[in-house]
């Protein structure tokens, strides 16, 4: 009899454990723009929330499904996000069938097929993940005519989507388009519309002693023994030499701050329904499930019921760390 | 000349849409199909909010008008007015069937 050797790939974001079961061990990532490591366990844990298996296979499987949310790819530079700018565009070699299938500038897309959640995609690997309806077990297939993945791939393509409707169907936490700070206990977020000045906010804190930077691009949030807490997430912005890998933990959220450029720090402090409004641009739905953005319209009024929230336009220099720590 | 909304018209809500009361006013989001329609969440002002929890697909527009005066000291003239705008609004971005 043969025996088929399985590694298993564990990775802990946000203390939602997720194992990749494969029969090749993943091909390790030369480059160090990603900031990942700390995000897979070297030990195997105690519980896996999400439990996938992946296999390699040479081409897309057509399945028939009812499409319910697509992301589009546009060609135009100004309007490439970033993801495009992380991640070079796929040479993508759809067969005829494919092409058709899945139609010209997929980026990614979710579905349902019978009782089960599809989402395939190609972007920064060509890939299609079954999942069950509670997100729990699921099949993942690499498109490899190589038959090699990457720990990369997995992070960068899928993962980010998949933790998002998750967390929003197990109404456990959201994801923020914010930068998170850790000072001593307190812990600050910066959300911000993209070039509202989130890496800059990062870069500069990340000069002061003792301030550790969680994340400069994306945070979650969770709820815990009725406080809430920032966590690291390994979707961060391209320069990001700030961050220490290993170093950091996750922080009990203080203050959030909506944050644009301006001449001078002002820091305003927002009611609930100004601070609602604002922040609710800085997060992400899983908008095809009613559900779900119910639960995360919910969350977002839980934090911004108990935590103290402001409009923030700053000047980009070191001042502003005096001005946040000194704000009352 | 704008063009009245028939107050004898019976709205039912577009089950497509989320609607949350949030600090007292509605919120509402279309839920999408795709990323190119990802833009927009609307606040809504009190007097739509009003309307809008009394939208249940069995009373005219007149009833409601009717409940809303109960409600609040209001210029009938001014609700009309009003009415008609935040209706032909909400039409517009399809949060009726």
């Amino acid at each position: 009899m043969f025996k088929i050797n399985v590694i298993e790939t564990f990775f802990n974001i946000a203390d939602i454990i997720i194992r990749i079961k494969s029969e090749f061990a993943p091909k390790k990532e030369t480059s160090s723009i990603f900031h990942y490591s700390e995000f897979i366990l070297k030990d195997k844990p105690n519980k896996v929330d999400i439990k996938i298996t992946l296999k390699v296979i040479p081409k897309y499987t057509i399945f028939s499904s009812r499409e319910v949310f697509k992301t589009e790819r546009c060609g135009h530079k100004k309007c490439r996000s970033e993801s495009d700018i992380l991640f070079p565009s796929v040479h993508l070699n759809f067969g005829k069938t494919e092409r058709r299938y899945f139609g010209s500038n997929l980026d990614w897309r979710i579905g349902k097929t019978g009782r089960m959640i599809l989402i395939e995609g190609n972007n920064p690997v060509r890939y299609q993940l079954l999942m069950n309806e509670g997100l729990t077990d699921g099949e993942l297939f690499i498109i490899n005519a190589d038959n090699e993945w990457k720990l990369v791939e997995v992070i960068y393509g899928f993962l980010r989507v998949l933790i998002i409707y998750y967390m929003a169907k197990r109404q456990i936490g959201i994801l923020f388009h914010s930068a998170g700070i850790k000072e001593g206990k307190n812990g600050y977020l910066f959300a911000g519309l993209s070039r509202a000045g989130k890496t800059t906010t990062s870069r500069i804190w990340g000069k002061v002693p003792g301030i550790k930077i969680i994340n400069d691009d994306r945070i979650i949030i969770r709820k815990d023994s009725n406080d809430f807490y920032m966590y690291p997430t390994p979707w961060h912005s391209h320069y990001s030499e700030y961050l220490i890998e290993g170093a950091v933990e996750k922080a009990r959220l203080s203050k959030l701050f909506y944050i644009y450029h301006r001449r001078t720090n002002l820091a305003e402090r927002l009611n609930f329904i100004d601070g609602f409004n604002h922040f609710c641009k800085t997060l992400f739905f899983s908008p095809w499930d009613k559900e779900c953005v119910n639960f995360t319209f919910g969350f977002l009024s839980d934090i911004l019921s108990q935590k103290p929230c402001y409009k923030f336009g700053f000047k980009n220099d070191r001042r502003i760390v005096s001005y946040i720590m000194n704000l009352k | 000349m704008k063009r009245k909304i028939n107050k004898n018209k019976i709205f039912r809500k577009n089950n497509d849409f989320v609607a949350r009361e949030i600090g007292g006013e509605v919120i509402l989001m279309p839920l999408h199909s795709s990323s190119s329609e990802l833009d927009y969440i609307y606040t809504l002002n009190e007097t739509a909010s009003c309307l809008w929890s009394l939208i249940d697909g069995k009373m005219t527009l007149s009833d409601i008008k009717g409940r809303i005066m109960d409600r609040y000291e209001v210029d009938e003239a001014k609700l009309d007015k009003e009415l008609n705008e935040i209706i032909k609004d909400l039409c517009s971005i399809k949060a009726f069937v």
